[in-house]
């Protein structure tokens, strides 16, 4: 039997509710690992005093025969640009170091309904900026080999769910954010349809708006525990007590799916090409018919330029403190008409995207072009990345998450491979808006790489 | 040359970059609404009225495609439905 560390979230409720397993064993189980590691690794920002009361308020409610949630007495932690009522959270900034929420964000409070622990939160950079977790909270080091960065910005909660310190994580992405972490650190992360899952509570925006293309989403070391989590987080909230109802369709039946290995402006390491063509095989090998396809007329360049322009105003909290040089920092002063004609784009690919799947049932791509990157704590004007040995732009990153991410479509990330260094390689599914359950199918066909060895 | 060639090639002109692919979408690549605008006036220049002065049915009728689909193509046939609506008289 494994140790209980490396359970899924499913088989720790189960073990709990089933009283094989008690809350408070499994929350100081994780304790004595973040003790252990978390100093090494610097993946949580803070832990909660107050845990361990909850897990035996839990294991209490489970020997009165309670009616119990699916996630009931499960420690987990959630990323620190989540509101957890009465706990600390800095979304990365010096500025919230004593920043205590009086309310959880939606995402922490459908958590607690189902009867989760809150036990951590994890690190990420400065307002979610960067796709590094580097912040004054610590610099998150990957758990499969510590000189390399666990990306960002959940990073934190991505080498936690590697690292065996928590089984599940909430966090969040608006161009690779929950992607590329999952895709370094060898885990899995769904990148919700945009809209599904509840905003409010989340850090940025500090306005009571709800910014475009930002999702809040699970990273999980199965994609059945990524399903479980994205159905206790999807459904109808926000501030305005919507009334609607979310109803996502079942999964299609996966037979069909297209490949893009690469692109001729953002070139992709022949390390990752040579792995999207062993998923490839192993999935025709389950009788999905795989063919190498791109929708026509989109081009990562053309998608790249339209979500720099979309994501300019999302990733500025402040506009005296943008850098030119971050995400979408060159268009920060740009006009609404600019805004509009990216917008404009922006649907008529959405158009294109919507169209091709109706021939595909996924479309199967890089995670990034690049392998997992060493930490960069240059300025993002000097930042570079390595493709196949060449420099290649630090933003070079987002090109894929961006390319379906401006268009609010689904993707979920899988660990598919070890690298030529040891360290994971994984691969994305994207589908149709609301084809969230779709995309799970179509990872759940990769088989597991394993846990670090940590 | 085609109807569709001189649109790819007039669209590319206005993106400063070589002429579109057939299927490419014309604000995906970056085109907006000004240039817009300036696409379907040449393109009324470069297929004139029979007096030689660009013809502004065809225009009109262009500005419609764009809307819908913004390719090389669609306008392409658009075009080359027109004239020969025009030569049929």
């Amino acid at each position: 039997m494994t140790a209980a560390h490396w359970w899924p979230a499913g088989r720790v409720a189960a073990a709990i509710a089933g009283g094989e397993l008690s809350a408070a064993e499994y929350l100081d189980l994780l304790l004595d690992r973040v003790a252990r590691l978390d100093p090494g690794l610097e993946l949580l920002v803070t832990v909660d005093d107050t845990a361990r009361d909850r897990a035996r308020a839990a294991d209490r409610a489970v020997a009165r025969g309670e009616p119990l949630g699916p996630l009931h007495g499960v420690a987990l932690t959630v990323k620190d640009s989540l509101a957890t009522a009465g706990l600390r959270t800095t979304a990365g900034s010096a500025l919230r170091r004593d920043h205590v929420p009086a309310a959880d964000a939606r995402a922490v409070t459908a958590l607690r309904r189902a009867g989760a622990i809150v036990f951590g939160k994890t690190n990420l950079p400065e307002h979610c900026a960067d796709i590094q977790a580097r912040s004054v909270y610590g610099v998150s080091r990957n758990p499969w080999d510590p000189a390399y960065s666990t990306g960002g910005s959940s990073g934190g909660g991505a080498g936690a769910v590697a690292a065996g310190l928590t089984p599940v994580e909430v966090g969040s992405d608006v161009a690779g954010s929950i992607r590329i972490p999952a895709g370094y650190c060898g885990v899995a992360g769904h990148k919700p349809t945009y809209g599904i899952v509840p905003l409010d509570g989340h850090l940025p925006p500090y306005h009571p708006t709800t910014p475009d293309v930002v999702v809040v989403g699970p990273l999980a070391r199965t994609v059945d525990d990524l399903e479980l989590m994205l159905g206790v987080l999807s459904g109808p909230g926000g501030r305005d007590g919507s009334p609607w109802r979310l109803d996502l369709p079942p999964a299609r039946p996966v037979r069909r799916i297209a490949l893009w290995t690469g692109d001729p402006a953002v070139p992709t390491d022949p390390e990752i090409v040579a792995v999207l063509h062993d998923v490839a095989e192993r999935l025709g090998k389950e009788g999905v018919t795989v063919e190498e396809d791109a929708p026509p007329g989109v081009r990562l360049a053309d998608a790249s330029r339209i979500a720099d322009r979309l994501l300019a105003g999302v990733g500025v909290p402040l506009r005296g403190d943008h850098d030119r040089a971050a995400l979408g920092g060159a268009h920060a002063g740009q006009s609404y008409a600019d805004w509009y004609d990216a917008d404009v784009a922006r649907w008529r690919l959405a158009a294109r995207w919507e169209r091709f799947f109706a021939r595909y049932d996924a479309i199967l791509t890089p995670v990034t072009p690049n392998l997992a990157i060493v930490h960069d704590g240059r300025p993002f004007a000097e930042r570079r990345v390595l493709v196949g040995g060449a420099e290649r732009p630090y933003w070079d990153q987002v090109a894929w998450a961006t390319l379906t991410g401006v268009c609010h479509l689904p993707t979920t990330v899988v660990p598919a491979a070890l690298d030529s260094r040891g360290l994971p390689i994984g691969v994305a599914f994207s589908g149709p808006r609301f084809g969230d359950l779709t995309t799970l199918a179509a990872a759940r066909l990769v088989p597991p790489i394993g846990h670090p060895p940590c | 040359m085609t109807e569709t060639d001189v649109v790819a090639r007039t669209m590319g002109e206005l993106l400063s970059a070589p002429p579109l692919e057939p299927a490419d979408d014309f604000f995906i690549r970056g085109g907006d609404s000004l240039r817009a605008v300036e696409l379907i006036a040449r393109l009324s220049a470069a297929f004139p009225a029979q007096d030689g002065t660009p013809d502004e049915n065809l225009g009109a009728a262009l500005l419609l495609v764009l809307f819908e689909d913004a390719t090389p193509q669609a306008l392409g046939d658009a075009v080359t439905r027109h004239r020969a609506a025009l030569a049929a008289g």
